[in-house]
């Protein structure tokens, strides 16, 4: 087809400026970003950061207040709606599946709606579920409901997979599974949109990451660019008992940047051998016992950490520092 | 030969409109709660009523029976065109199915068209349980032109999963339409003259009851079961069904909420 020799040309999926206004809240202020056909890129975030209302403007199901999404050079509502539908596979979270409908059934309902596809057993096969083939999907549990999402959306063949948290909830074997047929899609030059909350995931599965929080994309790059761009060899989390102060510790040979971190600290640190004494004698100085002391690799959770001041799994946090401040007013 | 069937085969697999179909067919088959409210609860409902009524009037010599089944289906099929439709699209909506579908490149037409589909499948079926075991216990016969029949029942139900797409369209909970539907529907119970003639009521509100669908369906089944009315003679309740589905649909499609 003549579309599929552009194909390697142009991003698959291509979003600029994208802005989402609810009553009261600004979903997503101005998000930009580029998936190449083969390429996987991981929107990360907490709940809430806009990734799902992001996703879904790419999708073409939400219109954008403004900004622009073209998926193969094609921009939504442009009378090409049907035609770029028939080229992508959705994941979405959140639904469901009736559940007194057939595994088999289900996936073939999905499969008539194209024009083009792959053989429906052939898919199931594919995400492991041919031997649930004939079960309802009342039946099945949490993961198999999730690999058979994932079927409905790949037996359209699509050339651009999104995924809402495709792991959410697997067990690490279904975990992989998936995770090796969102490579084996890539590898085929497919393009993957895909959102996480698991860094692991992240890691594992994109060439690029986009870190996201309250609407906005506050960093992106490879995986390891961005770990490499906290400037640390490894991240030091400590807890002290006594009077020790973020200034006390902003000193300390190879003291990169010190952040708050709940009762602790957060340290950025360059090499680790001149830091380590250093820091017990300032304790000892100070008169002030180290309750806690872990020193790991920095990895994307560290990033994330760095940019939003919270972690990506405690959605709590953020309410409770609003409690905070409200109270000390 | 066995080419060509296998090519049929294919061909209904891939075909959207005929899977959709099937998928609410199955559905509701696979639902015995749908199945006994559809089909068991209104030949039971003719059952007791038709022993407790089976004299004749004394008076006009008519037996309450026959007066009263041609309502029956009337009431069925109001309840299983409005149920039928509205029930299913708000829990596919709950469930973000809807959602889904959007992403792909199923054609509203078609979603749409299969629930209509399978909703006349079962009409048919309705009409026949009924009909049938008010000829079979209670020796009602269907007077008039089977033809006749078939045409106000497809104009009745066309009109009810109209106003049942409508009812519908927003909500986004089962509890929400379900007191929508019987916002809508209880009126009719009363009004529309099922369990008695509705020209007991004052002559003031005769213009409104009969703008009811469910009148205009009571109506033309009597008209056409007890009266052995042709097609032209219930010409206008028909097309007033008609019009009733065919603005609430217009209006559904306007409104209608995917997420």
């Amino acid at each position: 087809m003549e579309t599929r020799a552009h194909e390697g040309q142009g991003p698959a999926i291509e979003a600029r400026g994208l802005v989402k206004r609810y009553p009261g809240v600004l979903a997503v202020a101005g998000v930009d970003l580029r998936v190449r056909p083969g390429e996987c890129l991981g929107l990360l975030g907490p709940n809430g950061a806009g990734k799902t209302t992001t996703v879904e403007m790419l999708e073409g199901l939400l219109r954008p207040d403004a900004g622009e999404v073209r998926l193969f050079g094609v921009p939504w509502g442009a009378g090409k709606d049907r035609h770029l539908r028939e080229r992508i596979g959705v994941q979405l979270q959140e639904s469901r599946f009736p559940e007194k409908l057939k595994v088999i059934e289900l996936v073939r309902l999905f499969r008539s709606f194209y024009r083009e596809g792959r053989d429906e057993e052939e898919v199931l096969e594919l995400v492991g579920l041919l031997g649930k083939r004939d079960a309802r999907s009342g039946n099945l549990s949490g993961g198999q409901r999730q690999r058979l999402s994932l079927a409905c959306a790949l037996v359209g063949d699509p050339r651009a997979l999104f995924l809402d948290e495709p792991t959410t909830g697997l067990d690490p074997q279904a975990r992989r599974r998936t995770w090796e047929i969102v490579e084996a899609f890539r590898a085929e030059g497919g393009a993957v949109l895909l959102t996480t909350h698991s860094m692991e995931e992240a890691a594992r599965l994109c060439d690029r990451v986009a870190i996201m929080d309250r609407g906005r994309i506050l960093a992106e790059g490879s995986p390891g660019e961005l770990v490499e761009a906290l400037g640390a060899d490894r991240v030091v989390l400590l807890e002290a008992e006594g009077p020790v102060e973020a200034a006390d510790l902003a000193d300390l040979p190879s003291v990169r940047r010190v952040t708050r971190r709940g009762e602790g600290f957060l340290l950025a640190v360059g090499e680790i051998a001149p830091f380590l004494p250093a820091l017990l004698e300032r304790f000892a100085a100070r008169g002030a016992r180290l309750r806690r002391l872990a020193i790991h690799q920095p990895t994307l959770e560290d990033v994330f950490l760095e940019l939003t001041g919270r972690s990506l799994r405690d959605d709590g946090a953020e309410v409770a520092r609003r409690a905070a401040r409200e109270a000390a007013r | 030969m066995n080419g060509s069937a296998r090519g049929l085969r294919l061909a209904l697999r891939r075909n959207p409109l005929v899977q959709l179909t099937l998928a609410r067919l199955r559905e509701f088959a696979r639902e015995p709660e749908a199945v006994f409210w559809v089909f068991v609860f209104p030949v039971l409902l003719t059952l007791a009523l038709g022993i407790a009524f089976r004299d004749p009037d004394p008076a006009t010599g008519e037996r309450y029976i026959e007066f009263l089944l041609p309502g029956l289906v009337g009431l069925n099929i109001m309840g299983s065109g409005m149920w039928g439709i509205g029930f299913p699209v708000v829990q596919a909506r709950r469930q973000h199915l809807l959602k889904r579908f959007r992403t792909t490149p199923m054609r509203r037409a078609d979603f749409l068209a299969a629930y209509g589909l399978s909703r006349l499948l079962f009409l048919v079926a309705e009409v026949i349980a009924l009909f049938g075991f008010g000829w079979l216990f209670f020796g009602v016969a269907v007077r008039g032109s089977w033809l006749a029949l078939a045409v106000v029942c497809l104009a009745g139900s066309l009109g009810f999963q109209g106003l049942g797409l409508l009812v519908a369209a927003r909500p986004r909970s089962v509890e929400v339409v379900s007191g929508w539907m019987n916002f809508v529907m209880l009126p009719m119970w009363l009004l529309s003259g099922t369990f008695y003639d509705w020209h007991r009521f004052p002559a003031w509100l005769h213009p409104a009851i009969r703008a009811l669908p469910l009148t205009a369906l009571n109506d033309a089944l009597r008209a056409v079961a007890n009266h052995g009315a042709g097609l032209s003679a219930v010409l206008p309740e028909t097309l007033l069904l008609l019009a009733w589905g065919a603005v609430s649909f217009a209006l559904a499609v306007r409104l209608f909420r995917w997420t």
